[in-house]
């Protein structure tokens, strides 16, 4: 820790400091945030995290894949839930996702991915990222719920992650145009309205299917 | 037209050609698309629509004044559904969001509202009465759904909205972030399916 002149060499790729890596990803959403990819340098990110810029390169070579580490990890972090039963997962994604895009680094990450959707080709690795992150999560939510008996096969589930990811998505973007700041009981309430919907629709569609069920076949 | 200078003066606040007002309002709408909110200036829209800079300036005092109408008169037209049934006027509601968001135009000026958001510069009135907009609409679906006797419980508006609008626009983001094209029919029954989860979720 004193003279940090001449350490031994140590393993290739991974930040001598510990926590530089997650100061890095954070501080690159951050930059991301305010610049944009026109305006996104190696440099500012090493500034900003404050460490050398060759502290950054010997992780990633370039900034795709430092933006798609930092966009994918807070992805999968935010949308691994498992409480054992279907509206707890869907409440505690939805309140993820929600308080995720009202942060400084989800605004970035989803500008990030904006931008990737309006590029007019593929932008390498990084679009094909970004698009697994979003959605995949509620389909293993909704799989789990089906096994357990809470849910029917054949409801819509792009419908159900479209409906939390994209409300949480409009609602933050909301929030900014209006310059207003939801606080954590807010995001709470903003969350179980869009899960009860989307429950709701669920369960309708589960009577439906066992009156239909219930009629006496033979 | 010729010597403006000589013309008795006419009641203030509508400018002085026909078809005029709706001419700007459109060329205020394409200004915003290519240069988003700070781009955007009353001598860019005046030179678009063709008129002096002073017949905008008799209408609208300023930008803000100019977009919000411009706004107001797009979603005016995109929002007016009175189909007769709650499920109907959802639909159509979702139907023209879905689209919005997956016609190129509509996506760029989506993104110009991004950029402006991220800029947290002052927007000044117009997304305050857009959204106040959204929510009127809404709450008119249900209440004409409530006189009809076809829903009697509660409603928040704005998760109504969050959810059609966030459906339309993780639809549209999927399908780009994917290089795919939007198929008439796959919007359709995308639309179908989010309706169906607001009319049976709100029971």
């Amino acid at each position: 820790m004193t003279s940090g002149e001449g350490p031994p060499r140590r393993g290739r790729g991974r930040p001598r400091t510990p926590g530089a890596e997650e100061k890095i990803l954070n501080a690159a959403l951050d930059e991301y945030g305010e610049r944009g990819w026109a305006g996104f340098t190696m440099d500012a990110v090493a500034r900003r995290a404050g460490v050398g810029k060759s502290t950054v390169y010997l992780r990633w070579p370039d900034k795709d894949a430092l933006l798609t580490e930092a966009v994918t990890n807070r992805g999968l972090e935010l949308t691994s839930v498992d409480t054992g039963t279907l509206e707890g997962d869907l409440g505690q994604l939805a309140v993820n996702m929600l308080r995720h895009f009202h942060s400084p680094g989800g605004w970035a990450a989803m500008r990030v991915t904006f931008d990737c959707a309006s590029a007019p080709e593929r932008l390498g690795n990084f679009s094909e990222a970004v698009s697994q992150v979003h959605g995949r999560q509620v389909e293993q939510i909704c799989l789990r719920a089906i096994e357990r008996g809470e849910m029917v096969e054949g409801f819509p589930l792009g419908a159900v992650t479209e409906a939390i990811y994209g409300a949480a998505m409009v609602n933050s973007l909301s929030e900014r145009l209006e310059g207003r700041t939801d606080d954590e009981a807010a995001i709470e309430t903003r969350a179980s309205f869009v899960v009860a919907m989307v429950l709701g629709g669920i369960a309708t569609e589960q009577a439906r299917r066992a009156s239909l069920d219930g009629v006496p076949r033979s | 037209m010729t010597s403006s200078d000589e013309q008795p003066r006419r009641g203030r606040g509508r400018p002085r050609s026909p078809g005029a007002e709706e001419k700007i309002l459109h060329s205020a709408l394409e200004e915003y698309t290519e240069h988003g909110w700070s781009g955007f200036t009353m001598d860019g829209v005046a030179r678009r629509a063709g008129f002096g800079k002073s017949t905008l300036y008799l209408r609208w005092a300023d930008k803000d004044a100019l977009l919000t109408d411009a706004v107001r008169l797009r979603t005016r037209v995109i929002l007016e559904v009175d189909t007769g049934s709650l499920r109907g006027d959802l639909t159509a509601l979702a139907t023209a969001a879905f689209r919005e968001y997956a016609d190129p135009e509509g996506w760029a000026r989506f993104r110009m509202v991004i950029d402006t958001a991220s800029a947290s510069q002052s927007l000044g009135q117009f997304t305050r009465e857009l959204s106040g907009l959204h929510r009127e609409v809404i709450e008119g679906i249900f209440q004409r759904a409530r006189d009809r006797g076809e829903f009697s419980g509660d409603v928040q508006p704005l998760s109504v909205t969050d959810l059609i609008y966030g459906a339309g626009l993780f639809f549209a983001l999927g399908r780009r972030l994917d290089h795919r094209q939007v198929e008439e029919e796959e919007l359709t029954s995308r639309v179908a399916d989010v309706v169906t989860v607001i009319l049976e979720g709100l029971g």
